[in-house]
């Protein structure tokens, strides 16, 4: 009977396992589609001509391939509690709790993954949608504009105001580290101050664990010296009796 | 591996013997607090993140035996690390609970940092609410403790978050403090437009033109030289085109500015809200013609 139950449980953790295995494979194929497919959203989205027609049809296949990986993340989570009880039920094994882990941080990986994917598409989506337009006759306005020196210093002055957000953040780390050295050095020279003091009373302190030790000690003695006395007692009861 | 598993295993069952028996000799918490910071460093060894976790706790529960509120929150913190690669909500319950203690001897300055330790796993698990809420609390804690720095960066993750919540008086108020606060640095005063424009935006996403146009002025004030610069004129050209509710001079000016200065993706979502209602108003106008 025992024997059939366990191996009952190791076929089912088996099938189970195969069965992760599989969806594994398919969300890692479907990823990577769902990452190309991004990529060239990214391509149909920069240019402003044929903004009409890439949208929609990229648009609706991107829903339906976001559902389908969002369904399978949802069956690998499934069948890894699944496996989870199954492994619990089974009894501490080290092997099957490697495994368990490893599939954990795959199915972890693949959300990861899928969400980030997710908000570069939405991202992006969202920027084609900002700047749009009905007309095309801006665009070619502003290809033409574009090699006047005009254009170019407001280029170069966009940049420039990119380095000063940059500069600011460092400048803002800089700073932050700069109040946490300052409060270190205040804590180091509170800490001198005190090292100090206690070495001036070092000698007072040596003489009061000299004397907590040699009470303790004697505390231990007398302590040993009564239970000695009740067991000797106890003999000589007993054999008196 | 498997031998880190098992000594560690080892170590909690001398824990929990010392733990129930006697403590003739000795104090039974301090000696069980040692078994158990050895056994959750063996399983740590071996991966094994939840009975690491656990064993923390575990650790935490002997130092509060012990009215050693430090030694818990410390246990409480490394106990919110393992947990943090298997079980979030574990995590963030551990942080909490280690947060309250630091409160309670007096070290705001480490509980303001692992407020902020909370808050970035909230906003890994795109929970903005959540996120939210305890930026604002470590925000907070900073600002008690002196640390302005730490403090400004907090408030432009709670301003950031508030305005994709569209709380957008709240997100105002915190960019224009944040820009007042830089005007007086001399190292910070360059970024101040970059501020203004995010305050600005949100203004844009409030609908009233009126106070638009009453912020521009203000800021203005606050920075002679905003005038000049291009975040002023997109925010006077898109103020002027929700005027004249006229969505194609909108995306005319959104892509000019666009075309030099890329915008992330937060400015894109707060502007891409505000053209839908511009279009939703549009659509009423025509409907009504």
């Amino acid at each position: 009977m025992r024997d059939t139950n366990l191996e009952l449980q190791e076929s089912g953790w088996e099938e189970l396992r195969k069965e992760a295995r599989k969806i594994e494979g398919d969300l890692d194929v479907k990823l990577s589609s769902y990452a190309k497919l991004g990529a060239r959203f990214t391509q149909g989205g920069s240019g402003y001509v044929d903004s009409g027609s890439p949208p929609i049809g990229s648009s609706r296949s991107w829903k339906s391939m976001e559902m389908e990986i969002q369904s399978l993340l949802e069956k690998l989570l499934d069948i890894n509690d699944s496996m989870s009880r199954c492994a619990a039920s089974a009894g501490p094994a080290t092997s099957v709790t490697q495994k368990l882990a490893r599939h954990r941080d795959i199915l972890h990986e693949f959300t990861q993954e899928f969400r980030r994917i997710k908000g570069n598409i939405n991202s992006m989506r969202e920027h084609a949608e900002l700047l749009s337009s009905v007309r095309d006759d801006i665009t070619d306005f502003k290809t033409s504009g574009s090699m006047s020196p005009r254009m170019q210093l407001l280029r170069e002055r966009a940049s420039i105001h990119g380095n000063i957000s940059h500069i600011d953040d460092v400048i803002s780390q800089a700073q932050a580290t700069r109040a946490v050295l300052g409060s270190q050095r205040t804590l180091f020279t509170d800490v001198q101050g005190k090292v100090k003091v206690l070495g001036d009373k070092f000698p007072m302190i040596r003489s009061l664990l000299g004397s907590i030790r040699r009470r303790r000690s004697r505390d231990t003695l007398i302590l040993s010296a009564v239970i000695a006395a009740c067991t000797l007692f106890l003999i000589i009861y007993w054999l008196s009796k | 591996m498997a031998d880190q598993l098992s000594k560690g295993e080892e170590f909690e069952k001398k824990a929990e013997k010392k733990l129930s028996g006697w403590g003739l000799f000795g104090s039974k918490y301090e000696d069980a607090a040692d078994l158990f910071d050895k056994a959750a460093n063996c399983f740590k060894l071996a991966k094994s993140w939840d009975k690491a976790g656990a064993t923390y706790l575990k650790l935490a529960s002997c130092h509060l035996k012990l009215e050693s509120k430090h030694e818990a929150a410390q246990a409480h913190v490394d106990a919110a690390h393992c947990y943090k690669k298997t079980n979030i909500n574990e995590s963030v319950s551990c942080l909490d609970r280690a947060v309250n203690l630091f409160c309670d001897i007096g070290r705001l300055s480490m509980a303001a940092r692992y407020l902020k330790e909370i808050a970035e796993l909230y906003e890994g698990e795109q929970n903005i609410e959540q996120a939210l809420v305890y930026y604002e609390k470590s925000a907070d804690f900073f600002q008690n403790e002196e640390v302005t720095t730490s403090a400004n960066q907090c408030k432009q993750k709670v301003a950031q978050f508030a305005a994709q919540l569209e709380q957008y008086q709240k997100s105002i108020d915190i960019y224009e403090e944040i820009a007042r606060q830089s005007l007086n640095n001399n190292l910070l005063k360059y970024g101040v437009k970059g501020h203004l424009l995010n305050a600005g935006i949100c203004q844009l996403c409030k609908e009233d033109v009126v106070a638009i146009t009453n912020a521009l002025e203000r800021y203005q004030e606050l920075d002679p030289t905003f005038s000049g610069t291009r975040e002023y004129r997109l925010l006077a050209d898109i103020a002027a085109a929700i005027d004249e509710e006229d969505v194609a001079k909108f995306t005319d000016v959104v892509k000019e500015f666009d075309s030099m200065t890329p915008l992330d993706s937060w400015k894109t979502t707060l502007l891409l809200r505000v053209k839908e209602k511009l279009k939703a108003k549009e659509l009423e106008e025509d409907d009504l013609t």
